[in-house]
C-alpha cells in the first residue's frame, strides 16, 4: 500500500475550498472591463494574475459557460465600437484617389492589428478557461472565437459592407501600382494576411476569404490590365525588347506576390501574362520580327536569344513558331553556302573563279558547314537554355542542309580526304581529333551513310595505294569514331582495307628477305587487296577479267620474273586463294637519264611498261601505237590514257607525231631526250579515264549503291521473316526501315520491290487467307 | 531572475526557466514583460510555494512532453521516481494544497504527480475506506450508492 503514513496523525481535514472573496458577477464585471481596457490599449494598468485568478475561480466554480458567453459578447461589442469609430469618419465607398484607398486599407489594418493583439492578451488571461472549460465543453478556443467574431460581425456584416469595398480598394491599389504609383505594401500585406487567416465559412474544407473572394477579383482585373497592356507593348517592333518587357512584368508580379500577396498567386500571374502577352502573338507578328531574329542569330547575340526563347517557351505553340523561324533561318544560311562559295572563292589566286574544282567546292562547303553547325550549336551550349527541342531543331536544320545537297556524302568524304592528306600539318593531336569529331557530327546528319562509306573507301583506296606515307593513327581514329556511330558492320570494309595494307607491308618484307636484293636490283612491293573490301571500279575489274584471257599484259622480263616469284611465294603461304594482278593500280619508280639531266620518275605501272620499251633504244627511235599495244598486251582504253599522260601533259617524256591532244592508233612515239624539269623527282600524273567524268562516276557509284542496297534490303527482310515467320506488309516495311536506317533510308517502294523479288525466289509467300500477310518459307 | 510573492507576503527569488515551469507564470512574463516587481501569487501560501519551487528546481531539466502526445504508460501510478515519492511524503493538507496550487499555476507534471499519489492512496480501498481516509461525508442516499456500485461492479478488484 502506497499510502503515506504521516507519523503525527493530524486530524484529516477536507481540502480547503477556495472561496472567492468576490462574487461571480463581480469577477465577470472585472473581466469585462479588462477586455474593454485591452481594446483601448490600456492594458498596462491591469493585473494579469488577478484576471487569471478571476477566470480560474469562475471556471472552478463551474461558471465557465457564463464566462465564455460574456467574453464573446464583450469582444463583439468592443469590435463594433472600434469599427464604428474608425470607419465612421471615412467615406469608404468611393476610392477614386490613391490616398483615400491607402487610408481605408490602413484603417482596416489598424483595426485588425488591434484585434489580434487584444485577442492574444485575452487568450492568455483566459488560459485556464481555454484549458479546462473549452476542452470539456468542446467549444472553440477563445482566440478562434475572436477571429469568428471579427469575420461575422465586422468583415461580413452587411451593415458595414466592408468586404466589397476592401476588394475594390485592393484591386484599385494594385492597378495604381502597376501604373507606377508606389503603394503602402506593408498595410496591404497585413490586410491580405487577415483575409488569408479568416475562413469564408465554418466548414473545415472552406477556403480562406482571400482565395475565395479576393483572388478572383485580383486575377480578373490583372487579366484586363494585361489585355490593354498588350495593345500598348505590341507597338514595340522589336521582339527582344518586347521579351524583356514581358520578363520584367513577370518579375514585378512575382515581387508583388512575395511582398504582400500569397505565394500561390504568383503562378496565376504568370499564367495571365503568358495568356495575355505571349499567346496573342500571331504569325504576322513573327513575320514582322523575322529580320531581327535573323540578325541576332547571325551575330550570336546569346543573351537576346535566351531572353526571347525563355519568354516564348511558356507557350509551346509560340515556342514552335520561334523554332520554325530558327530552322528556316539556318536552312537559308545553308542554301547560301554554295552560292557564297561560287561568288567569293576563298582562293583569289584561282585563275578561273567560275570553274572551281569539285574538291575546292567540297572543302569549302564542309568547312563552312562545320562553322555553321558550331555557330548554331553554341546557342544551346552557351545559353542557359537546356531545351531538347532547340537542340533537335538545330540538328534537324543542319541535317536538312546536308541532305539537300545531293553531293553531301561525296563532299564530306573529300573533306576528310583533304584533311588527312594534309596530314593535319601544324595541328596538335587534340585539334585533329576535334576536326574528326566535327566531321563525324556531319556524318551523323547524312541520310545516305552507305553512299558516304563507298566514297570514303574510294578515297581511302587512293590514299593507301598512292605510295605516300599513311598516318595509321588518324585513319584508325576516324574509323573508330564511325564505328561508334554506326556499329562495326558499317566499318568492316574500311578496317579490312587498312589491315590489308598492313599485312602487305609484312608480306613484302618477308618476300624481300627471301629475295636478298642487291641495291641495283629491281624491287617490288606488293599490296594484296581483299577483293570485297576494296572499291575496285568496273574498269579495273574488267581489266582483271580481260587480263585473265590469253591477252596477258607483258611486264618487262625482270619484273615478270619477280611477280611470278611473288605469286609462287604467296600461293605457298596461303593456298586456296585466288590471286590476281591489278597492274592498273600500281606505281613504279624509274631512274631516267636524259641528255642533260637525271630524274626519278614516279609513274603508274602501265606507264612504266610503256617506258621500258624505250629502254636501251637508239635516240630518236620511234615506236608506233600498234607495236606498243602488241608488245605490252594492254587493252586500248588503258593504253590510250597512259600514252596520253606521257606525251600530252606537262611532263612530255614521250614525243608524239603528229602533235595533238589526243592519241590515235596511227601515232608514232619517241623518247624525249631533251626533257628537263626543275626538280629531281617527278610524279607523272595519270589522266583520268575518259569514261570517268564526274557525272558518270556519280551515276556509277549510285548504281553500285543501289545494287548494295538491294542486297541489304533482301537480307533484312529475310532476317525479319525468319524470326517472325508471319508478318503483315506494313509491319514488315516498318521493321525493315528501322533495321536499315542507320545506314540509309530505304524507300517503301524499294522494299516492296524486294519483297516481290523474294516471293519470286520462293523465300517468302503471301498467305492464302490474308493477302497482306507474308509467311516465311523455311 | 523572477521574484514570486506568496499569499503571506514572503518573497522567493528564482531563475526564470524554473519559474516558467508554470505555464501561468510563463505566459504572464511573456505578456507583461520582465520586471523587478514581485509577481503576486495570492492563491498559494509561502510554505506550499517553497515546496513547489523545490520541485521545479529538481525537475528543471526535464523535457516537457507535448500536450497531446502524453503517453499512457507514463501515467501509470506505479511509476513514480524515488525522489518524487519522497517529495510527496507529506501530510494530506500539504498534498491537497500542492494539487490545487499546481492546477492553478498550471504545472502539469506536478499536478500529475499529485494525482498519482492520491490515486495510489485510494487504490484497493472500498468507497467507505476512502471516505474515511479523506474525511469525506457521503452525500449520496443509500439507493444512489447501491446504483453506483452496480454500475461499476465490473471495475472492482476481486
Amino acid at each position: 500500500m502506497n499510502v503515506p503514513q504521516p507519523k503525527k496523525l493530524k486530524s484529516i481535514n477536507p481540502a480547503r475550498k477556495l472561496i472567492p472573496r468576490k462574487t461571480h458577477s463581480q469577477l465577470l464585471e472585472g473581466l469585462e472591463s479588462a477586455i474593454e481596457d485591452i481594446y483601448n490599449q490600456n492594458a498596462s494598468s491591469l493585473s494579469f494574475e488577478e484576471l487569471y485568478r478571476s477566470s480560474y475561480n469562475l471556471v472552478l466554480s463551474k461558471k465557465g459557460e457564463v464566462l465564455y458567453e460574456t467574453t464573446n459578447s464583450k469582444i463583439i461589442k468592443e469590435l463594433e465600437i472600434k469599427t464604428n469609430r474608425s470607419l465612421g469618419k471615412l467615406n469608404y465607398n468611393g476610392h477614386d484617389s490613391l490616398e483615400s484607398g491607402q487610408a481605408f486599407i490602413k484603417k482596416i489594418r489598424d483595426l485588425w492589428l488591434l484585434h489580434i493583439s487584444s485577442m492574444l492578451m485575452i487568450q492568455d488571461v483566459l488560459m485556464y478557461m481555454d484549458k479546462v472549460y473549452v476542452k470539456s465543453a468542446k467549444k472553440l478556443p477563445v482566440y478562434d472565437l475572436g477571429m469568428l467574431a471579427f469575420r461575422n460581425k465586422i468583415l461580413l456584416n452587411p451593415k458595414y459592407d466592408l468586404l466589397p469595398s476592401l476588394i475594390g480598394t485592393i484591386v484599385d491599389l494594385m492597378h495604381k501600382e502597376r501604373q507606377g504609383y508606389s503603394v503602402d505594401r506593408e498595410s496591404l500585406k497585413t490586410v491580405i494576411g487577415m483575409t488569408i487567416e479568416l475562413r469564408s465559412d465554418n466548414t473545415k474544407s472552406a477556403q480562406n476569404i482571400f482565395e475565395e473572394q479576393i483572388k478572383p477579383a485580383i486575377l480578373e482585373s490583372s487579366t484586363e490590365f494585361y489585355r490593354t497592356e498588350f495593345r500598348r507593348l505590341i507597338k514595340d517592333p522589336e521582339i527582344v525588347s518586347y521579351s524583356k518587357q514581358v520578363q520584367s512584368k513577370r518579375k514585378e508580379e512575382a515581387d508583388k506576390s512575395k511582398a504582400y500577396l500569397s505565394q500561390t498567386i504568383c503562378k496565376d500571374f504568370d499564367a495571365i501574362i503568358t495568356q495575355q502577352l505571349i499567346s496573342p502573338l500571331d504569325m504576322s507578328y513573327f513575320n514582322s520580327v523575322r529580320n531581327e531574329i535573323d540578325s541576332f542569330l547571325l551575330e550570336s547575340q546569346f543573351e537576346d536569344f535566351a531572353i526571347v526563347y525563355s519568354t516564348l517557351s511558356s507557350v509551346p505553340e509560340k515556342e514552335k513558331n520561334f523554332l520554325e523561324i530558327i530552322s528556316n533561318h539556318i536552312c537559308a544560311q545553308g542554301n547560301n553556302l554554295i552560292n557564297d562559295i561560287a561568288q567569293n572563292p576563298q582562293t583569289p589566286a584561282t585563275p578561273k573563279p567560275k570553274h572551281l574544282s569539285t574538291n575546292t567546292i567540297a572543302i569549302q562547303w564542309v568547312d563552312k558547314l562545320i562553322l555553321l553547325y558550331s555557330h548554331y550549336h553554341n546557342f544551346s551550349l552557351k545559353t542557359s537554355i537546356k531545351s531538347r527541342d532547340l537542340q533537335y531543331i538545330i540538328n534537324q536544320s543542319i541535317a536538312t542542309i546536308v541532305n539537300n545537297n545531293p553531293h553531301a556524302a561525296e563532299y564530306v568524304s573529300i573533306y576528310i580526304d583533304d584533311q588527312i592528306k594534309k596530314g593535319f600539318k601544324g595541328k596538335t593531336d587534340d585539334e585533329s581529333e576535334t576536326i574528326l569529331s566535327q566531321v563525324v557530327v556531319l556524318f551523323r546528319f547524312l541520310r545516305d551513310k552507305d553512299l558516304f562509306e563507298l566514297y570514303l573507301r574510294q578515297r581511302l583506296h587512293k590514299r593507301l595505294l598512292s605510295g605516300r606515307p599513311i598516318s595509321r593513327d588518324i585513319e584508325a581514329s576516324l574509323i573508330s569514331k564511325l564505328k561508334l556511330e554506326c556499329g562495326s558492320q558499317f566499318t568492316t570494309k574500311l578496317e579490312g582495307m587498312l589491315k590489308d595494307i598492313q599485312l602487305s607491308v609484312d608480306l613484302s618484307q618477308q618476300f624481300a628477305a627471301q629475295q636478298d636484293y642487291k641495291p641495283s636490283d629491281t624491287q617490288i612491293d606488293v599490296s594484296v587487296l581483299t577483293h570485297t573490301f576494296w572499291p575496285l571500279s568496273n574498269v579495273s575489274t574488267d581489266f582483271l577479267q580481260e587480263s585473265s584471257t590469253d591477252q596477258i599484259p607483258l611486264l618487262p622480263i625482270n619484273l615478270q620474273n619477280l611477280s611470278n616469284q611473288f605469286s609462287h611465294f604467296y600461293k605457298q603461304k596461303y593456298s586456296g586463294r585466288k590471286f590476281m594482278w591489278s597492274y592498273n593500280l600500281g606505281t613504279a619508280e624509274l631512274k631516267a637519264q636524259f641528255k642533260n639531266s637525271k630524274h626519278e620518275l614516279t609513274v603508274s605501272t602501265i606507264q612504266m611498261m610503256i617506258l621500258m620499251l624505250f629502254n636501251f633504244t637508239q635516240p630518236e627511235h620511234r615506236i608506233g601505237y600498234m607495236e606498243i599495244k602488241n608488245r605490252t598486251g594492254l587493252p586500248d582504253s588503258e593504253l590510250n590514257r597512259n600514252l596520253q599522260s606521257l606525251a600530252c601533259t606537262k611532263y612530255k617524256i614521250l614525243l608524239k607525231t603528229p602533235k595533238s591532244r589526243d592519241v590515235s592508233t596511227t601515232d608514232m612515239f619517241e623518247f624525249n631526250q631533251n626533257f628537263s624539269a626543275p626538280s629531281l623527282k617527278i610524279k607523272v600524273p595519270l589522266i583520268a579515264a575518259p569514261t570517268q567524268s564526274p557525272d558518270s562516276k556519280t551515276i556509277e557509284n549510285q548504281s553500285k549503291i543501289d545494287e548494295e542496297r538491294r542486297v541489304l534490303v533482301d537480307a533484312a527482310i529475310v532476317r525479319i521473316m525468319k524470326s517472325r515467320r508471319k508478318l503483315d506488309h506494313s509491319n514488315l516495311v516498318a521493321e525493315t526501315i528501322s533495321q536499315l536506317k542507320i545506314r540509309f533510308m530505304p524507300s517503301p517502294h524499294l522494299i516492296k520491290l524486294r519483297i516481290d523479288s523474294l516471293i519470286d525466289r520462293d523465300y517468302i509467300e503471301r498467305s492464302k487467307q490474308d493477302r497482306k500477310l507474308y509467311t516465311y518459307i523455311a | 531572475m523572477v521574484v514570486l510573492k506568496g499569499s503571506d507576503g514572503q518573497l522567493f527569488v528564482v531563475e526564470r526557466p524554473i519559474a516558467e515551469k508554470s505555464a501561468l507564470i510563463k505566459s504572464m512574463l511573456e505578456d507583461v514583460g520582465e520586471s523587478d516587481d514581485p509577481i503576486p501569487i495570492p492563491n498559494v501560501n509561502s510554505e506550499v510555494l517553497k515546496k513547489i519551487i523545490e520541485y521545479c528546481e529538481y525537475h528543471k531539466n526535464d523535457v516537457v512532453p507535448a500536450a497531446d502526445t502524453y503517453d499512457d504508460a507514463a501515467n501509470i501510478s506505479d511509476k513514480i521516481s524515488p525522489w518524487d515519492k519522497n517529495f510527496m511524503n507529506v501530510d494530506q493538507e500539504m498534498l491537497f494544497e500542492l494539487l490545487t496550487a499546481s492546477n492553478y499555476l498550471d504545472i502539469k507534471p506536478l499536478l500529475d504527480l499529485g494525482c498519482k499519489t492520491v490515486a495510489n492512496m485510494m487504490k484497493g480501498k472500498s468507497a467507505e475506506e476512502i471516505r474515511k481516509l479523506f474525511n469525506i461525508t457521503s452525500d449520496f442516499t443509500p439507493e444512489e450508492e447501491e446504483q453506483i456500485r452496480k454500475e461499476n461492479e465490473w471495475a472492482e478488484d476481486r
